[in-house]
């Protein structure tokens, strides 16, 4: 078999059922004749003989076979995904990397002297709006507390995390709120926040290791609407597959929460490899269609290579941001990073959601119904902007 | 019970039930739910049930629909 030139190794990923390690096997044997190896069986001496017969192995504690698999064998067992049974999805198998730190080429829109790349995407920079009177919920990692940036600012805040207080150990959430809510014109270097007045409800829904359920999410929304929040904006999210139905209880609570003048925007997520031909679906909330879905551009106004695309047809982004090297707030001691993804632009739109509130007293499908007038249309795909770069009033 | 085997789930509360939750609330525990938290202002209750009482979930009065939680993270 030649390599791919993909990105992908020319293996396949098999998820099993879980618990149904034996099954699978016997399935991946009738119907694309596929013999696979156990990590069951792989006990003493006779290991590698046994692998050597086979098209591949079975992670049985993961409920994963990584298989060597012709075409013609990868599309019987894509049918069986469709099926009752133990295989329940197929993958091209990844050549991964670590991610090397972002780096931003400077180009001629690269002084941060006085402000961000991304506020003056946005007009920020320019804009008399400051969000004062509107509220703003990020519900992430949480917020560093001791931050000089935020002295004066008040803050509410919540932990739905059990065991951990709001207090940012992940760095995420502050990065995340400095740019919605963050200064303009802060003691030093350049002014990166959009919504430099707005009230800030900081909601810890993810841990300090950066994960989080349904559940805390969920309490997180509920805590902005009851506080009456303008905006909720959440920079996380989970990996969905082309065809995966949105969450339907998702789509109703956002429903809901626009109903009680709360609008949700969340980051559309990072899977895409566009570099490698790759466009990954909205991933999970943003894929519901009464959530706004934010995709990231790069200083160039270019689609960033990691955002994901509207592949499903109730899974599209909605708007873009700025989330290629994003600088804003950091826990101390580095207090300021400079990272990317649509976990950047999302706040930039959150903080844009905040000023059009203000300027406009506008509240949910009419917020909503603001961000895409008045955002700046780009020459791109609508399935990967949507309406364009999100601007300030 | 063996509550490693639990699925953790949430609830979606339907518009009509909305003024008494607390029933459905009570209704779902008595269907075999453990509940973690109600967002009263959604209508959604989260919690955890075996694997063989989640699909009964669904059929308790007041119940509009019923998931699986994902875990989700940072972008």
């Amino acid at each position: 078999m030649t390599t791919p030139t993909d990105g992908t190794t020319g293996r396949y990923l098999v998820l099993l059922d879980e618990d149904s390690a034996a099954a699978g096997v016997r399935t991946m044997q009738r119907v694309a004749g596929l013999h696979t190896a156990s990590t069951a069986d792989l006990i003493g001496p006779g290991a590698a003989g046994l692998l050597g017969h086979s098209a591949g192995i079975v992670l049985h504690e993961l409920g994963v076979a990584v298989v060597t698999a012709a075409p013609d064998q990868a599309d019987a067992l894509g049918r069986a995904c469709a099926e009752p049974g133990p295989v329940t999805m197929v993958e091209p198998e990844r050549t991964v990397h670590a991610y090397a730190a972002p780096t931003v080429q400077p180009g001629e829109t690269a002084d941060e002297t006085a402000f961000t790349w991304g506020l003056r995407a946005v007009g920020a920079d320019t804009s008399t709006a400051t969000g004062i009177g509107v509220r703003v919920a990020v519900l992430d990692t949480g917020m560093t507390l001791d931050h000089p940036d935020f002295a004066d600012r008040t803050l509410v805040t919540a932990s739905f995390v059990d065991g951990e207080e709001v207090d940012d150990g992940h760095g995420h959430g502050t990065h995340c709120i400095g740019t919605a809510c963050g200064p303009r014109a802060p003691e030093s270097g350049p002014g990166y926040g959009v919504a430099p007045e707005a009230e800030i409800f900081a909601g810890k829904v993810l841990s300090d290791a950066g994960s989080g359920t349904d559940g805390g999410i969920l309490s997180g929304i509920s805590w902005a609407v009851s506080n009456h929040c303008a905006v909720v904006s959440m920079s996380l999210g989970a990996a969905t597959r082309a065809g995966d139905p949105h969450s339907r209880i998702f789509e109703e609570i956002a429903r809901r929460a626009l109903r009680r003048g709360t609008l949700v925007i969340a980051a559309a997520g990072n899977e895409s490899r566009r570099s490698a031909g790759h466009v990954a679906p909205v991933g999970h909330p943003a894929n519901c269609p009464s959530i706004m879905a934010v995709g990231a551009i790069d200083e160039h106004r270019a689609i960033a290579d990691f955002s994901c695309g509207s592949v499903d047809p109730d899974g599209a982004v909605d708007i873009a941001g700025p989330g290629v090297g994003v600088y804003s707030s950091w826990p101390l001691p580095e207090r300021y990073h400079t990272i990317s993804g649509t976990s950047m632009a999302t706040p930039h739109v959150a903080g844009v959601a905040a000023l059009l509130a203000q300027h406009h007293g506008a509240r949910a499908w009419e917020l909503w119904a603001r961000l895409g007038q008045s955002a700046l249309r780009l020459p791109l795909p609508s399935a990967d902007v949507g309406a364009g770069l999100v601007r300030a009033p | 019970m063996d509550r490693a085997a639990d699925r953790k789930v949430v609830v979606l509360i339907s518009e009509p039930a909305l003024h008494d939750v607390e029933d459905v609330v009570s209704r779902l525990k008595q269907a075999g739910m453990a509940v973690d938290a109600v967002q009263a202002v959604l209508g959604t209750v989260t919690g955890s049930a075996p694997a063989d009482v989640v699909a009964g979930l669904r059929a308790v009065p007041g119940v509009l629909d019923v998931e699986l939680q994902r875990d989700l993270g940072t972008r």
